[in-house]
């Protein structure tokens, strides 16, 4: 069979949501094409109907409301970088699309894209995790919210109907202090993540109101280190010390539950989850003012 | 050397030589125009596409076209069935077998091949053959291929004899031994993973068949459509392009001699274009070795014994049984040695002659054994190699006789004419250059003495980070003689210009531009007037072409010959017609030729106007040229040339991911005159970038069908700008060799070879154990484990 | 039919509905300067800048592409009137095969145009969404280094012997 497909462009949102539900599962909404392209060439994705969603406007926006940053779905892992000095929790989000793809393809890939690929790999997902975000979905029935623990469901799967279209992640920016951070382990300066840590600390009046920890690469999902994130929650910034980081981290191994595949051995990735944690914690205490950072 | 020292001192009167001139084609190279076998076009051509097998090792019991005939836009369609049954050779024993034959040896392999009027239609055709396979049983694992029960991939066996090698008595070796060290590595495979992919069109003129394609080795691929088509090789012509990066890749593939059956079949040009896929996972790779070493050595450092068993795994087509022992040689001062190396066959992809074949891993095994032996001498690895490796007039560790000769190579020079031997090297013995210089240069430049703490020790400490420095070499061939002699020839032109038609690569290493330095000098005609022909059979006299670090010391002494006789016939014509002088007396210089008798200085003649004394003014093309060709016997430089690398890493190693960082890297070597600076350095950064994605992350990963894991780039790893420090500078030794064309060796293998085992030992002083390669990050810490 | 500009012309093209941008270009406008190797956004050979941004070809569907403003290596500058960035490629000799070199010179020409006086790191950094089998990084980086010195200095677009 002769792979081919058809080509349409929707001039707004709920026009592209029509086509998809006109044209049913083999119509596919293409964004920046990064991940879908290799699919399809490689026989992974059928396509029938392409529904490209890069002349649509509106969708590629960063912006800042009160409480919360505004990213939309179409925005580009580029645009992240560049909108780097909105906001601290920006930071982290701009320094880890930096790692991301490369130059040529990071003004292609889309952020709505590394979200509904869903890879287990993708970095930032975990991110997003630490930072509470959360989705906003259109579909056939209208708009709905889901937060981005929910709405990632699996290996490539997400939460999205069949005919729903991500439009935005919302990244919430607290009262209190918040910094982030993101580290990961690959082999050369471009390469898909072996493993990785991502953590949120919020700091109010000296005190650590909220920690996240999120783990990428070591399950389908993003793991969450509860466990880890007790160790620090409530606990003064003057007060948390090494021993404090360590502790936490050593959480990270218990909860995940990694593969081995030809990228690294689930031995490793384990291993590593507690080294990426403890240094992620470092980064966001450091700028905390905190003494261990 | 005598004569070579009055030699080296005329390299400040060159005018080409040695000059770092810009590459011929940088014009088209920047500007994007140069065109590779993938941008050709030929007036009709159709597409084919390349059914493969889906099973490591299986028997075509049946197979049915008439689906795939059926398609729309189908042309035709070759099996085994009409194809030709005869075994054809890739030059070093890298592949023996037929075009098609029935059965699959690897996964992937070449079962039959469609063309069409499109490539979507072709492909939409692979899938409407129907084919029933006997899956047969496959054997993945080198050790256990050589077992006599394992399946044979091949007819002819899975084992070859071995390559030995004896010296001395290794039995005295390791009774002078004050201690012994010994070691075993496994190496995995590293792809060429070449850049750009290839393509090839046939197109068949009645019984003549012309085929395009980017290619290292022009006339090799024509005796290989000659072996299986069984036509006259006088019926071929190749005419090569240039290629994208090949570290051997592209000689000769199956896949082209492919097109060239599927457009006898549809007697219309065809064209087959390889996806990178398939470029990585059904032409070649470097093979799997296990390698076994131990070396004695006297408490004053003084190595007695090297003794190495070396496997090497064939995959489906390849038959060799050697590798690249340079690195034996280089450490072969040791008086009491043996070695040994097994060729055997598996059911992976065929394995073949990568960039440094065998220096590279055998290379890594001899530098890490005499390592060992340094660690417990706790001597500078700088000076234990300054002690041991070997010097100009040496021994060289090599058998006398090859898998492709009738007898030995002393049998084959007494055919050769005493007078014509006179000139040459002390056989079996290194005629120039060492690793003695660039290392006391290298390590002076690297300031070495500073940074270096002792074995196992870094020199900075950084939380979780060590760093530290680390030294290694290699060594290669400069072409291997026999199988067939190497020519040039040399053209001067009526206008005073000149072609050199040479059969060579155009891989990126500049030969198009060294082989016409080379022409120019010699001649005694300007650069910018001398052109050159590399890829076309036709015109082209036979060479082996860009293989086996070839091109500059083979092939570059038959240009030079062919330049001299050239020139020769010229000067007699100068001599006769205007000077009246013998042509010793008589020069060449920018073109014009001029005496050396000071009563003939203001004699200056154009070549153009020599070459035209006979025409009538108003006759136009008239002239004649003249057709230069190296006269006598080549000498066989495998018995006494070698190149040799050093180069130094300074690493930062972090011992809880186990992540490797190059700070800084110098790369040094001794290759007899630099042709061109500008071409070698990127020979020398670029062989070391290869070695080092080697040490650290380039591995083809296996399944258990024994399916490639990793035929792409984004699992298999390849360093990029920044993964590599950035110093460019390089440092060249100052020998001259006295057979390559003005004192030059060769350039482009060594360097692969010395960086890994310099990166292997930075790593191990920064963090105090071995860590086999690939040096992942996942490897590091699991080599750190056994530490603890 | 679609129109786009390629190389400050605007062009109709005839392109299939899943073809994709670096097919195009060859095929329809012969330039073959958009080199095509690994078709995953890995190697960057086939990057090109679109609406001035470095975009890798193979990942793009012509369809995209419409109404966009696209320059490839052909665009810059020709074998008699090279472009400083080529001149400067030429110079500290940062190419071997070449295959991946209008992918290099072009993702230079979007990074300089962005970042006119980098560092060596930042250089490198840039010139790291391309792959160099043949290995020729740091005289790549030179290359750019250079480049932008000639960029800055007003770089008139000559020609040089
Ligand atoms: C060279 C290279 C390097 C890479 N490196 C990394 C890396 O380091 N880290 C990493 O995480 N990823 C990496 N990737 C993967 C990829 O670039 C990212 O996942 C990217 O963000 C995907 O975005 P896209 O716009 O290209 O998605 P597309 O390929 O267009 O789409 C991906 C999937 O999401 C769906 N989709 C897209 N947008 C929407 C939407 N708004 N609503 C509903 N469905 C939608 C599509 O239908 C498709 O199924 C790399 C890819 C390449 C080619
Ligand atoms: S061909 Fe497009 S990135 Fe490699
Ligand atoms: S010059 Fe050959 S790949 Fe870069």
């Amino acid at each position: 069979m002769i792979r081919q497909f058809d080509y349409l462009r929707p001039d707004s949102i709920d026009a592209a949501i029509t086509m998809k539900s006109r044209h049913g599962e083999r119509a596919r909404y293409w964004a920046g094409g990064t991940d879908l392209m290799l699919q399809w060439r490689r026989g992974e994705v059928m396509v029938d109907h392409c529904i490209d969603l890069t002349h649509l406007t509106g969708l590629d926006g960063i912006e800042a409301f009160p409480g919360e940053i505004r990213i939309g779905a179409m925005a580009t892992l580029d645009d992240l970088d560049r909108a780097t000095s909105m906001h601290p929790v920006m930071e982290a989000l701009g320094d880890t699309a930096r790692l991301m793809c490369t130059k040529q393809t990071r003004t292609l890939a889309t952020v709505g894209g590394n979200m509904c690929n869903a890879s287990p790999g993708a970095d930032l997902s975990p991110l997003f995790v630490a930072l509470e975000s959360h989705c906003l979905i259109q579909g056939p029935n209208g708009r709905r919210e889901v937060s981005m623990e929910d709405f990632l469901t699996g290996v490539n799967t997400t939460d999205l109907g069949a005919e729903e279209l991500l439009c935005t992640i919302v990244v919430p920016v607290p009262q209190a202090r918040r910094e982030a951070s993101y580290r990961r382990v690959a082999r050369t300066v471009v390469d898909i993540a072996l493993v990785s840590a991502a953590v949120s600390l919020t700091a109010d009046a000296g005190t650590v109101t909220d920690a996240r920890i999120a783990l990428g690469s070591v399950a389908p999902i993003p793991v969450r280190v509860t466990e880890g994130e007790k160790v620090l929650a409530g606990r003064s910034l003057d007060d948390i010390g090494a021993g404090h980081l360590e502790e936490a981290a050593g959480h990270a191994a218990t909860v995940a539950r990694p593969i081995s595949d030809v990228r690294a051995g689930a031995g490793y990735r384990a291993r590593m989850c507690p080294v990426l944690v403890r240094r992620a914690l470092a980064d966001a205490l450091g700028r905390l003012g905190g003494h261990e950072g | 050397m005598a004569a070579a020292t009055e030699a080296a001192g005329h390299r400040s009167a060159w005018r080409v030589a040695g000059k770092g001139i810009p590459v011929k084609d940088a014009r088209e190279k920047v500007t994007g125009s140069l065109k590779y076998a993938v941008d050709l076009e030929v007036q009709g051509m159709v597409h084919g596409k390349i059914l493969r097998s889906p099973h490591a090792h299986a028997r075509i019991i049946s197979i049915d076209t008439t689906r795939a005939e059926a398609l729309p836009g189908v042309l035709g369609v070759v099996t085994h069935h009409d194809t030709p049954q005869n075994v054809w050779e890739n030059a070093w024993f890298n592949y023996r077998g037929k075009i098609l034959d029935g059965i699959a040896r690897f996964h992937g392999d070449d079962m039959a091949a469609v063309a069409a009027v499109s490539e979507d239609v072709a492909e939409a055709a692979l899938e409407l053959i129907d084919v029933e396979y006997e899956v047969l049983d496959a054997v993945f694992d080198p050790e256990a291929a050589m077992q006599p029960e394992a399946p044979q991939v091949r007819e002819e066996g899975n084992l070859r004899d071995p390559y030995v090698v004896k010296w001395g008595d290794v039995t005295k070796g390791a009774e002078e031994a004050d201690f012994i060290v010994e070691t075993e590595i496994r190496f995995a495979s590293q792809q060429m993973a070449p850049l750009g992919r290839n393509a090839c069109i046939a197109e068949w003129n009645g019984d003549r068949v012309t085929l395009w394609t980017s290619s290292q080795t022009p006339s090799e691929l024509r005796d290989g459509i000659h072996e299986a088509f069984g036509i006259p090789l006088s019926r071929v012509r190749v005419i090569a392009l240039p290629s994208g990066s090949s570290f051997g890749n592209w000689w000769s593939a199956n896949f082209m001699l492919i097109t060239a059956l599927l457009a006898r079949k549809v007697r219309k040009p065809v064209k087959i274009e390889l996806s990178n896929e398939e470029c990585m996972a059904t032409v070649k790779r470097r093979h799997i070795e296990i390698s076994r070493g131990r070396m004695g050595c006297r408490n004053d450092g003084t190595l007695t014994l090297a003794e190495f068993d070396h496997i090497i795994d064939n995959g489906g087509y390849g038959f060799k049984d050697d590798v690249g022992f340079f690195c034996v040689d280089n450490w072969g001062r040791a008086e009491h040695g043996h070695y040994a190396i097994h060729g055997v066959n598996t059911n992976l992809l065929t394995a073949g002659c990568m960039r440094a074949v065998g220096d590279v891993t055998l290379g890594s095994v001899v530098e890490r054994v005499a390592d060992m032996c340094a660690i417990r001498l706790g001597m500078d690895p700088v000076e234990f190699r300054l002690k041991n490796q070997i010097k100009p007039g040496e021994r060289l560790r090599m058998q006398h006789s090859r898998q492709y000769m009738k007898g030995s190579l002393e049998q084959y020079l007494e055919g050769i004419p005493e007078e014509d031997r006179q000139a040459w090297p002390k056989l079996f013995h290194l005629s120039s250059g060492s690793t003695d210089e660039i290392l006391r240069k290298g390590a002076e430049a690297f300031d070495w003495s500073s940074k270096w703490k002792g074995w196992g020790v870094p020199y900075a400490v950084d939380g979780p980070r060590r760093r530290a420095v680390g030294v290694g070499t290699g060594a290669h061939v400069c072409g291997v003689e026999f199988e067939g002699n190497v020519s040039a020839v040399v053209r001067i032109n009526p206008d005073g210009s000149a072609k050199v038609h040479c059969a060579v690569g155009r891989q990126g290493q500049g030969s198009e531009t060294t082989q016409a330095q080379v022409a120019a000098e010699e001649l005694g005609i300007p650069f910018d007037k001398v052109e050159i022909e590399t890829g076309d059979t036709d015109s082209c006299p036979w060479s082996h072409g860009s293989l086996a670090s070839n091109t500059m010391y083979r092939v570059g002494w038959a240009t030079r010959a062919a330049a001299s006789d050239a020139k020769r016939q010229l000067l007699d014509i100068a001599g006769r017609e205007f000077f009246d002088s013998p042509r010793h007396e008589l020069d060449v210089v920018d073109g014009v030729i001029c005496s050396r008798d000071p009563n003939k200085r203001n004699i200056r003649i154009t070549v153009e106007e020599a070459l035209n004394h006979f025409r009538g003014t108003d006759a136009l093309g008239q002239a004649s040229s003249i057709t230069g060709r190296p006269q006598g016997p080549m000498p066989p430089a495998s018995t006494f040339a070698r190149h040799f690398a050093a180069h130094f890493a300074d690493v930062e190693v972090d011992i809880e991911t186990g992540e490797i960082k190059l700070l800084d890297f110098l790369a040094t070597q001794d290759s007899g005159t630099i042709m061109n600076p500008q071409v070698m350095k990127n020979q020398m950064i670029g062989g070391a970038i290869c070695g080092a994605g080697f040490a650290i992350y380039e591995a083809l990963s296996f399944d258990d069908d024994g399916r490639i894991l990793n035929a792409n780039l984004l699992d298999y790893k390849l360093l990029r700008a920044a993964d590599f420090p950035l110093r460019g500078e390089v440092i060249y030794g100052d020998s001259y060799d006295p057979v390559g064309p003005f004192g030059a060796r060769s350039a482009g293998e060594a360097p692969a070879a010395a960086s890994g085992p310099a990166i292997a030992q930075a790593v191990y002083n920064a963090v105090g154990t071995w860590v086999d390669m690939p040096m992942t990050p996942e490897n590091v810490v699991t080599a750190l484990d056994t530490l603890h | 039919m679609i129109r786009m500009t390629v190389n400050g012309r605007t062009v109709d093209l005839d392109a299939k509905p899943h073809e994709r941008l670096c097919d195009l270009l060859r095929r329809a406008l012969g330039l073959y300067g958009v080199r095509v190797s690994c078709s995953e956004g890995e190697c960057g050979s086939c990057t090109v800048i679109m609406d001035d941004e470095p975009v890798t070809s193979c990942l793009v569907l012509a369809m995209q592409a419409e109404g966009r403003e696209i320059v490839t290596i052909e665009g810059l500058g020709n074998e008699d009137n090279l472009h400083p960035i080529q001149e400067a490629f030429i110079e500290e000799q940062g190419f071997q095969c070449a295959f991946c070199t209008p992918g290099f010179i072009m993702a230079a020409k979007a990074f300089l145009d962005e970042n006119p006086d980098p560092t060596e790191a930042e250089a490198a950094m840039a010139m790291s969404g391309n792959i160099c089998r043949c290995g020729a990084y740091p005289y790549i980086v030179q290359s750019v280094m250079n480049a932008a010195a000639r960029l800055r200095e007003g770089g008139s677009v000559s020609n040089t012997g």
